[in-house]
């Protein structure tokens, strides 16, 4: 063990879900991936993820599941090695995890590879120092540094800590790989609750039915609002980008990218009238919900457009990973 | 070891095995199945196939089981077939030899669960323990997880920490009633059913022909031992809590109907089917009966802390 390791290279920017970003940072520093962001956000399956709290709460957007099974199958599909730790801080074994996490990040951390870590929401840890016993911290927003002591690591303001490391990386054809992210995104369309017993925050398909209805109602969070319509176009974005640039490596796949492309540009002219740049608080225009739900509509009956089609697709090939009941994910301990 | 019935052989023989090794549980068998709840799982497949017994949440529920007893544990999981099954198994091969350094055994998943002892790396061999048999087997390094099931699994455990055994106990009661309450979401509804709601299907099953016989004798021994642990460890664990005893009491009556149960599904009985199936739904229903007074019982012994979890039983 060093006293002090700092990892050049490491420069996280907000940009898509912070969980993506984090990886990004990670994942191009130590040369496992080669590509832009999107490319990163559609093989991951990430871009598709989409989650709505009932009250359109701010950490709808990082609530897209339970972490460790919506990240793991994501990175397994780059052909990446990956472990997580986590829990609630509340639990009595807390200290003792903790103590463990903060072995594994020094030791990934001298192999080169930083980790990623809740903060929240996903930032990157890209060294530390021994002597201060301070972990340094990226958020992707500031462009600076945080530092986290070794003592609070995993403690803030959620009940949850997490921390993630990748490793070694083998190659995966491109066709299985977007195939298997078109799958991945058909999961997250069809699961309505990710979080169960919890169904106040809804997954895919059913996220959509969660935002029309707040909007209609009325009763929600608006700045909580302008995060996930934000936060959402961005990420259709990144599909449409990435569809664009695999949509010859499956048969029919031109087709979904089509109504992508479309769906991104309705959202992205309503959401200009919406969310009309401003500085400081943005809000959404009270006059324009009407109108802001009618295009909501129409984007979810696009997008189940697009899933039939990758239904159809996925059709197409075996799929064995989902013919056999596994023996882990869909809850995790507790 | 040697005496259990090949057909019991469960997770907690082989967690039992490496903690009792390590002096980090010196209670007989029947009470880590109960400390870790893992007595109180009940889930079955609705035509009684023979993966019942382990068809449940790994990682999910061992997790749970080594903090409830205050064990550090790390743990993988996944497919063997998987594109990165490789990376995985480089990583789990260091992970075990390095906890066989500490002297500390690891739970694999080859086909059952089975305890790694010990390694020789010139020969790149691991040596394992058969729960059933009792029998150390050999397992080369390259083959570890590359098992005949599609599933690769390993649990190694770091450390201890210290815990009072009636809160252990109380928590323990807890996940029983969210095991007999929460379907586990990792099974399809459409083809288990989980806790109480298991009764139900199995009655139906065994009112129709289309249930598997030698899966459903299967599942039913292996759950005679979990209803039998249970009586033993709520009996042992009145002496710390105390009312507990009318549940015990359940447990009791609970693994006397599942024994003879099981003897109706054995294979010597002398009886003609109709009437061995019909002996076999009135059983059936009286367990049903017993099992759910068993989990009132509980409620009724734990309604403040369980209320204070509110909707979610088995979120500690």
């Amino acid at each position: 063990m060093r006293t002090r390791v700092i990892l050049e290279g490491i420069q996280m920017k907000r940009e898509s879900k912070s969980f993506t970003d984090a990886l990004y940072a990670v994942l191009t520093a130590a040369g496992l991936f080669q590509g832009p962001k999107f490319m990163l956000s559609g093989l991951s399956g990430m871009a598709f993820k989409f989650s709505v709290h009932e009250k359109l709460y701010f950490h709808s957007v990082t609530a897209y599941g339970q972490w460790g099974q919506e990240h793991g199958p994501g990175i397994d599909n780059l052909g990446i090695y990956t472990v997580y730790d986590g829990g609630r801080s509340r639990h009595e074994s807390f200290r003792e995890y903790q103590r463990i996490a903060i072995e594994s990040v020094k030791q990934s951390l001298d192999r080169g590879r930083a980790c990623i870590y809740w903060i929240p929401e996903f930032g990157v840890i890209h060294g530390y120092d021994e002597e201060d016993q301070v972990f340094y911290v990226q958020d992707g927003k500031s462009g600076g540094t945080e530092y986290v002591l070794y003592d609070n690591f995993g403690i803030n303001f959620t009940s949850f800590w997490y921390c993630q490391y990748i490793g070694d990386k083998v190659d995966i054809p491109l066709q299985d790989a977007v195939l298997e992210s078109l799958r991945l995104a058909l999961e997250d369309w069809e699961t309505p609750y990710k979080i169960l017993p919890d169904q106040s925050i809804a997954s895919g398909r059913l996220a959509y039915s969660f935002l029309i209805g707040a909007l209609q109602q009325g009763d929600f969070d608006n700045s909580g609002a302008v995060y996930i319509l934000e936060s959402y176009l961005s990420s259709r974005s990144e599909i449409r980008r990435y569809l664009e640039e695999v949509q010859s490596v499956l048969p029919g796949l031109g087709e979904v990218h089509g109504i992508y492309a479309q769906l991104e540009k309705i959202m992205r002219l309503q959401l200009a009238a919406s969310l009309p740049v401003a500085p400081g608080n943005r809000v959404l225009l009270p006059e324009q919900l009407p109108s802001l739900c009618a295009v909501v509509q129409q984007a979810m009956e696009l997008e189940e457009q697009a899933m039939q089609q990758v239904r159809v697709i996925s059709g197409q090939y075996p799929d064995l990973k989902r013919s056999i009941l596994p023996r882990w994910g869909a809850h995790t301990a507790r | 070891m040697r005496d259990k019935h090949p057909l019991t052989i469960s997770y907690v023989d082989a967690l039992h095995q490496v903690l009792s090794a390590k002096g980090w549980f010196n209670l007989p068998k029947p009470m880590l199945s109960g400390m870790t709840a893992s007595c109180f799982r009940l889930s079955v497949h609705r035509q009684l196939h023979k993966d019942s017994p382990t068809a449940y949440n790994w990682a999910a529920e061992h997790t749970v089981a080594a903090d409830l007893i205050g064990i550090v544990a790390g743990q993988s999981a996944g497919y063997h077939f998987a594109p990165t099954f490789p990376l995985y198994q480089k990583q789990a091969i260091l992970d075990i030899r390095g906890s066989l350094a500490q002297g500390t055994g690891v739970v694999c998943w080859k086909d059952q669960f089975v305890v790694i002892t010990r390694s020789d790396d010139r020969k790149q061999l691991f040596y394992y323990n058969e729960m059933s048999s009792g029998a150390e087997l050999e397992l080369p390094y390259a083959q570890l997880g590359r098992n005949t099931t599609p599933y690769w699994y390993c649990q190694i455990y770091e450390g201890q920490i210290r815990k009072e055994l009636p809160q252990v106990i109380r928590e323990s009661l807890i996940q029983a009633v969210y095991k007999a309450e929460v379907h586990d979401p990792l099974l399809p509804e459409a083809q288990y059913a989980c806790g109480l709601q298991a009764y139900d299907a199995m009655l139906e099953a065994f009112s129709g022909d289309a249930y598997d016989a030698a899966g459903a004798y299967e599942t039913l021994v292996f759950y005679a031992s979990c209803k039998k642990d249970a009586a033993s460890y709520t009996n042992w664990a009145c002496t710390y809590m105390p009312g507990l005893d009318k549940t015990a009491g359940h447990y009791a009556s609970l693994s006397a109907v599942y024994d003879e149960i099981t003897a109706r599904l054995g294979v010597n009985t002398l009886l003609p089917a109709a009437t061995r199936r019909q002996e076999l739904i009135t059983l059936l229903r009286e367990a049903q009966r017993i099992e759910t007074a068993a989990i009132q019982s509980i409620r009724g012994l734990l309604r403040e802390p369980i209320a204070n979890r509110f909707h979610d039983v088995g979120l500690r």
